[in-house]
């Protein structure tokens, strides 16, 4: 028996986690101290669970793993202080942050609780539509972090969080990691993509709407052998999402396919020649087109490739497959309180919902019976509302609605009509953009503008309802 | 206009506590079990008697859609009758749960055999049951190997290995159980056993601090065949995803009931030390509050047991999270409002102390479950 005690080793029962200690020994079962492992009878049992020495084996300490303190705080922090008046905010996109800020400029005492599902990240999600083109990095996006975000507005922020319940009459939110009282509640849940089912046995298509997703999405880009070039890219719908997409994914260097049901893409946003104008620069920049083209099912084929059947009999094949066909606010909550919605959750002028401690904002919310899932309104939206929780009750008044596309290849802005009793007239036209007003009651009613006439909105903004002159080229409205 | 509506709150009323809904078991619970819980606690006593009467009485059979009248997979009801038998006494909570869960197995498991031979006499308390998942669960979290492997005979598998402890275990109890197999394509598979099979024995663990009567064992398979019929899944991974967002709310009944329990220990104390007790940290209506939190997340999360997303069970497991640590708050807060009465050996308080550490060790582990929620939102 050596006497050296800094030989001794240790070993441990694989079944119970019972350590047999060479110096210790196991005096209660006749083991004395020093006892070498290999010199224990076979007889010997495990102390704590009766298996034999068979399933003992060297103990290696195991390394702990890096950030686990850090980590164990968010899921256990607790709601904090109970401020039955909190302003609570329900969503960290860019609507729930606004108001954050916009309630904190006004009022720097107010408690201001903003749970999220994610981690709280701010991120301007425009900015993930040309991140290529700007030679964005997918981790430089996130433009302060979010507990960074709360403490320098000093707001609570809770992380991974859902609210799973509200209780209206308590005035009280109820998620998994306990209860959460407000004053005043504010759901700025926002709009997920719009879903569809292919049939043909492929994995589902991926979307984009938040940053998780666009780092998914580069993921499974970069992932694939010989990308860019060999790395083809289908997606299905020429909205919005669909173009900027198509348009920064190919400055990337992807072969880009777009399929479009329609004619041309952004039918319902764009009058016909800047519709066409778009078509024509994005392919271009090399996206192939397919327009009246209708996906039947995508089914897997060789080597992680997958092909898209279109109901006219072609097909597109493709490694990665984006499906942007538009958002469906998340309403779920809302309904599942009482609320009254319609395609998004109802508010009334001053963003409340039909309980009056209630109030929505964003992509989610219904506004004079339509939906805005515009940056520019949730900011009108969250100056409004800001204004309103902190004591001076302010109607929203709607922007003009501009709604800008971030294609690289052809930026446009257009200020589309509310009225149907006008028509196109286009003011200028070039190969570098166009000029198009829309003419009601011989007022201006609505703009488009393309290429080096986009800076022109603001202008022509401020000119909406003003009369005009009737001498310019008529087009099809 | 900026008049102020009048408030018409058609919200979801408040959670009820588990007493309305469970008069008779809450009866049985005082008449059967209270008079035994310092036995069971204190000298193993397993609460057999107990368990076979209130199985009669439907306490095991509400998240059995299969197996209730209703015909509903009712998860909440089943984590409110748990929560009346942890009120009292958590180690037969404890157990409820593992019959609970055993059940649970075979209802959503493909074999025909073992619904028709085995979940009705489990759903009834006629037959008994455990769960051995406690090392699968570590296994799927990257936190230990599986200790079971088996190899494949002629209909059926031979199972070796040894599970360290496996609770309300009886000479003829069934449990759960996955092995891995060996040769071609090895993979997980699981198991319902029975403590009767040849080759399997029990050996007696050393003494816990606690839930001593929870007939908790040692299991050595030796050589263990196991026929093809009580194979409860082979495509383990989907099942696993079918089965654990019940497997955990289900044992929220534990928690939510212990500290239902320690807020009736605080308020007992009350009765004469209310004048000093006010001093403390925690008082009744906070936990009450805390307590009605809980439960309303819990059954709200229990509509929809069968969502397999991992942001469902992200909640879940945040939820089973919540309920250990408010655990831990209210038991440390009943001893201390009973002060030294609460710390005699038969007293409830330092029993629940004890009693509270367990929902918080037992798997899934608060540590267990940060690292897996850490794991799911990570970037």
């Amino acid at each position: 028996m050596s006497t050296d005690s800094s030989d001794f080793k240790r070993f441990i029962c694989k079944v119970c986690g019972y350590i047999y200690d060479e110096a210790k020994g196991d005096p209660d079962s006749g083991l004395a101290p020093g006892t070498r492992f290999e010199d224990i009878p076979d007889d010997w049992y495990c102390p704590d669970c009766n298996v034999t020495k068979a399933d003992f084996t060297a103990l290696e300490p195991r390394a702990e793993e890096a950030d686990a303190g850090a980590a164990a705080m968010a899921w256990s922090a607790g709601p904090g202080a109970d401020d039955p008046d909190a302003v609570v905010i329900v969503g960290g996109g860019m609507a729930g942050w606004a108001l954050a800020e916009a309630l904190r400029e006004r009022d720097p005492k107010r408690t201001i609780r903003l749970l999220t599902a994610d981690s709280g990240d701010y991120y301007t999600k425009p900015r993930i539509s040309n991140a290529f083109a700007r030679g964005v990095a997918v981790t430089d996006l996130v433009e302060e972090s979010g507990p960074a975000r709360a403490a320098r507005l000093g707001i609570d922020l809770m992380p991974f969080i859902r609210v799973l319940d509200v209780q209206r009459a308590q005035q009280r939110l109820i998620t998994a990691r306990g209860g959460v009282p407000y004053g005043q509640l504010v759901l700025a849940t926002g709009a997920r993509p719009r879903q569809m089912a292919f049939p043909g046995g492929a994995t589902a298509p991926l979307s984009v709407n938040t940053l998780e997703d666009y780092r998914h999405l580069r993921a499974a880009l970069e992932a694939r052998e010989g990308a860019p070039a060999h790395a083809r890219v289908a997606i299905i719908g020429a909205g919005l999402v669909g173009c900027e997409l198509a348009d920064d994914l190919a400055a990337g260097g992807y072969p880009v396919t777009l399929i479009e049901c329609a004619s041309r893409p952004l039918a319902n946003l764009l009058p016909e020649p800047l519709s066409v104008d778009l078509k024509k620069a994005l392919a271009d920049h090399g996206v192939q087109w397919r327009t009246e083209a209708i996906v039947e099912g995508i089914e897997p084929v060789a080597e992680g490739a997958t092909r898209l059947a279109l109901a006219n009999g072609e097909s597109v094949e493709a490694e990665v497959v984006i499906s942007a066909l538009g958002l469906v606010p998340n309403r779920e909550l809302a309904e599942r309180i009482g609320l009254a919605c319609h395609a998004g959750i109802e508010v009334d002028a001053l963003l409340r919902t039909t309980d009056p401690a209630i109030f929505a904002l964003g992509d989610g919310c219904e506004f004079d019976g339509q939906l805005r899932p515009y940056v520019e309104t949730l900011r009108g939206q969250a100056a409004a509302l800001a204004r309103t929780l902190s004591g001076e009750p302010t109607v929203y008044r709607p922007d003009a609605g501009i709604v800008q596309v971030k294609t690289t290849s052809l930026p446009l802005n257009v200020c589309p009509p509310r009225t149907d009793g006008g028509e196109w007239v286009e003011i200028s036209g070039d190969a570098e953009g166009r000029h198009l007003e829309y003419h009601a009651d011989g007022r201006l009613a609505g703009f488009a503008v393309s290429g080096r006439h986009a800076r022109q909105a603001r202008e022509l903004e401020t000119r909406l309802g003003e009369p005009v002159a009737d001498t310019r080229t008529r087009l099809a409205s | 206009m900026l008049e102020t509506r009048t408030r018409d709150v058609t919200g979801v009323s408040p959670a009820t506590g588990p007493a309305d809904a469970d008069a008779a078991l809450q009866a049985l619970v005082e008449r059967d079990l209270a008079p035994l819980t310092a036995r069971i606690d204190r000298e193993g006593l397993y609460p057999e008697d107990f368990l076979r009467e209130a199985g009669r009485l439907g306490a095991f059979n509400r998240h059995l859609a299969s197996q209730n009248a209703s015909g509903t997979t009712d998860i909440a009801s089943a984590i409110r009758a748990t929560e009346v038998i942890s009120a009292e006494c958590m180690t037969t909570g404890f157990v409820a749960w593992c019959q609970n869960a055993c059940a649970w197995y075979v209802e959503n498991s493909a074999s025909d055999t073992l619904k028709r031979e085995a979940l009705p006499r489990l759903a009834n308390a006629e037959a008994l049951g455990a769960t051995a998942l406690s090392n699968p669960m570590k296994w799927f979290a990257n936190i230990e190997d599986l200790k079971l492997s088996a190899e494949r005979v002629d209909g059926g598998y031979v199972v070796s290995g040894a599970l360290p402890w496996v609770s309300n275990l009886g000479e003829d109890h069934y449990f759960g159980a996955i092995f891995r197999t060996a040769g071609e394509n090895p993979r997980p598979v699981m198991a319902l056993i029975n403590c009767s099979d040849p080759g399997f024995s029990l050996t007696a663990c050393p003494e816990f601090t606690a839930l001593e009567g929870s007939r908790t064992f040692g299991c050595h398979f030796d050589r263990v065949f196991v026929p093809d019929e009580h194979v409860l899944a082979d495509s383990l991974p989907e099942y696993i995803r079918r089965i654990r967002p019940g497997f955990v709310l289900l044992q929220m009944g534990m928690g939510l009931g212990l500290i239902d329990g320690c807020i009736q220990t605080m308020r007992e104390a009350n009765e004469t030390l209310a004048h000093v007790n006010g001093y403390l940290d925690d008082q009744v209506g906070e936990l009450e509050e805390a307590l009605e939190d809980g439960r309303a997340a819990c059954y709200a999360l229990s509509e929809t047991p069968f969502d397999e997303s991992e942001r469902f069970f992200a909640d879940v497991l945040q939820m089973r999270l919540t309920g250990s640590e408010m655990s831990l708050r209210a038991s440390q807060s009943a001893l201390l409002h009973a002060g030294a009465r609460g710390y005699l050996a038969n007293a409830a308080a330092q029993r629940k102390l004890r009693e509270s550490y367990f929902v918080a060790i037992v798997t899934p582990a608060i540590k267990h479950l940060r690292k897996e929620l850490a794991r799911i939102h990570a970037h």
